[in-house]
């Protein structure tokens, strides 16, 4: 992917990214599964896992008589699962439903699998959300579920402007604005504690904006300090332009270079 | 609807059979609402003005009512009520003491990234709560407040809100949590100077008693209320004894951000307009999805889209005048959350049409807490 990074190459906590990884993704790695992926974010090293089965047979209570049935299972990497897996595949289910022509496969089940393998940090959803829904749709692809349309998903961070590690990196963009030198592609988890907002956005291949998860995630004691938090309008909507480039362009030119490597489609 | 209704069927089969035409199929409104729901909340969207079977304009939400502490042994509690969805919220301090050389800083930050290992391990936890957490929310779903959730464990759609309350208090970082501390009382003149011996861990638990749809908001405003009201004993380190003694005479409220962040739940319908109609008005793609401000549970059922916002209107004079609406987002309103899941028929101008809903929304709120006497100016500490 051609990401241009802004920050730090000489930060410790990860390798030297002059050309930017596109991230590591492995088709089909389960024989049995009908689609599978497993996909590692280039920055911030969240490897997971997914599987999809289907069109398969749906439990009774489940079923729907025009449509099929999308569940999705996410298993954490630590521990068993709880109320934050189960928001995860609340959010994955509700994105990918509507991607996929439920209406060709009427009372059926497409059940999606998805195992987080490693993380910075289990806890934090916006770490996961992107990977997961990029792996998710490969899957879908592999597995040959009808789709209306592809997507991809970024995850942006915003960090604030008078952050050291971005100042000292003075990185040569052509972009001279102000909002996109704070913006950190897929941050890492040390990148994302020193961000004040998070932004987990999903787009189409024809730029519909599928899914927002932005979130502030400054740093602080609360009460009073946190008056003024949070952004106007105006810079979120030039985070998500931002994001939209990324996604119709990069992101679909990700998923085309991956599938043609494999002579697949 | 006019357009649903049509002759009684006694009279199409009174018919003399040579009319050509079979007689029309014809039922009542409220059979038409159960047999084709998505049909029945289109044609009222497609009524000119449009109105929702609520009898809500879109952009209307429900008035709520308000009324706090009428939970005796909880140190702070609201009821909200909006239309037909209930909850109560009920908010319980416990006192955390804290062992020698424990890190109290852990304690006294939101989104502070965990240094050591083992602080990462034990942040998964089997709630929502992450350790060291001082304010651990839970909602609960109860039996009988709606058809569509059972007795039983609580299920994803409880869960999913647990979480994304516990999400929204993390974070408006609504509550200042150094107002939390526990400290000795030692003869230091800085009240910051003291050794702290341990803080108030703060149990927000939201019960659901009846649902009709937006439970998040209801949830939202009933915890800013609680947490406005809550009121806790004075805790003082006793250095004889060293343990921490409450006072139940004397009440100190808690402090809270002077600016409070509301949320505000949209849904997005679809309309599909028959093709002369959208040709002659010249409707964009757009206009073809409706927003539907405090959405009912009959409503939530259709939508697909669903569009969350926790904002921040600042007062200030740009408030007193309505007319400044587009000055208002400018500057004084802050976005500190969005969230929207499925479909993809959302717009920046639905969003920004959204936002301006959002804020009338949370003045309206604010209102209500006035008139509670919970207004901000009552409980700077």
């Amino acid at each position: 992917m051609n990401f241009s990074v802004t920050t730090s190459p000489t930060s410790s906590l990860q390798p030297t990214m002059a050309a930017l990884p596109v991230p590591d993704i492995e088709l089909s790695p389960l024989p049995q599964a009908d689609g599978s992926c497993q996909y590692t974010c280039p920055t911030s090293r969240t490897t997971v896992l997914t599987a999809v089965n289907g069109p398969i047979e749906v439990r009774a209570k489940d079923e729907q008589p025009n449509n099929a049935t999308v569940e999705v299972i996410v298993k954490p990497g630590i521990g068993v699962g709880g109320v934050r897996e189960t928001r995860l595949s609340t959010i994955l289910q509700q994105t990918l439903t509507s991607l996929i022509l439920t209406a060709h496969h009427p009372r059926t089940l497409i059940q999606i699998t998805a195992q987080i393998l490693q993380s910075e940090d289990h806890t934090n959803l916006s770490l996961l959300i992107s990977p997961l829904l990029n792996c998710a749709i490969f899957s879908l692809l592999l597995a040959g579920v009808p789709l209306r349309t592809t997507a991809w998903s970024v995850h942006l961070a915003v960090l604030p402007s008078d952050d050291e590690q971005t100042r000292d990196d003075e990185m040569q963009t052509d972009d001279t604005s102000v909002h996109s030198a704070n913006i950190v592609r897929n941050p890492n988890k040390a990148q994302l504690s020193r961000a004040s907002s998070s932004h987990v956005l999903a787009f189409s291949k024809e730029g519909e904006m599928l899914l927002i998860e932005s979130l502030d995630c400054s740093e602080g004691v609360g009460g009073r300090s946190a008056d003024g938090q949070g952004w106007d309008l105006d810079e979120w909507l030039s985070i998500s332009d931002e994001a939209q480039k990324l996604c119709c362009q990069d992101g679909v030119a990700v998923i085309r270079e991956v599938l043609a490597r494999q002579k697949i489609f | 609807m006019a357009s649903s209704v049509s002759a009684p069927a006694s009279i199409a089969q009174n018919n003399t059979p040579d009319t050509s035409e079979p007689p029309p199929l014809t039922f009542s409104t409220s059979l038409f609402r159960h047999i084709s729901p998505a049909l029945y909340l289109q044609r009222h969207l497609l009524h000119e003005p449009p109105i929702r079977p609520n009898g809500r304009h879109p952009s209307q939400h429900r008035d709520f009512t308000l009324t706090t502490n009428s939970l005796s042994h909880a140190h702070g509690s609201a009821v909200v009520r909006t239309g037909d969805t209930a909850v109560v919220c009920g908010i319980r301090g416990e006192i955390l003491t804290l062992a020698p050389g424990d890190d109290h800083t852990a304690f006294e930050s939101y989104h502070r990234s965990h240094a050591s290992g083992t602080y990462g391990r034990g942040s998964r936890g089997s709630g929502g709560a992450s350790w060291g957490d001082l304010i651990v929310s839970n909602l609960e779903i109860s039996t009988g407040c709606s058809k569509k959730y059972p007795l039983g464990p609580p299920g994803s759609f409880a869960q999913t809100l647990s979480d994304q309350i516990q999400e929204l208090i993390r974070v408006s970082k609504l509550v200042d949590l150094t107002s939390l501390r526990i400290c000795a009382q030692d003869a230091t003149p800085e009240p910051s100077q003291r050794p702290i011996k341990g803080y108030w861990s703060l149990y927000i638990d939201v019960l659901c008693i009846s649902l009709d749809g937006n439970l998040l908001d209801a949830a939202w405003y009933a915890i800013v209320a609680a947490l406005r009201s809550l009121k806790l004993p004075l805790a003082s380190w006793n250095h004889l004894e060293e343990r921490i003694f409450c006072d139940r005479s004397s009440l100190h409220p808690i402090s809270l951000r002077g600016n409070l962040p509301m949320v505000a739940t949209f849904i997005l319908v679809p309309v599909a307009r028959s093709s002369e109609s959208a040709g002659s008005k010249g409707h964009t793609h757009n206009s073809d999805n409706i927003i539907l401000n405090d959405p009912d549970a009959f409503e939530e059922d259709q939508a697909n889209e669903t569009l969350t916002i926790l904002s921040t209107s600042i007062n200030g004079e740009q408030e007193k005048n309505p007319r400044s609406r587009t000055g208002l987002l400018g500057t004084k309103t802050r976005i500190e959350k969005i969230e929207k899941i499925g479909e993809c028929k959302l717009g920046n101008l639905h969003l920004r049409e959204c936002l301006i809903l959002a804020v009338e929304k949370s003045s309206r709120f604010t209102e209500a807490l006035i008139k509670e006497g919970l207004d901000a100016g009552n409980f700077i500490v």
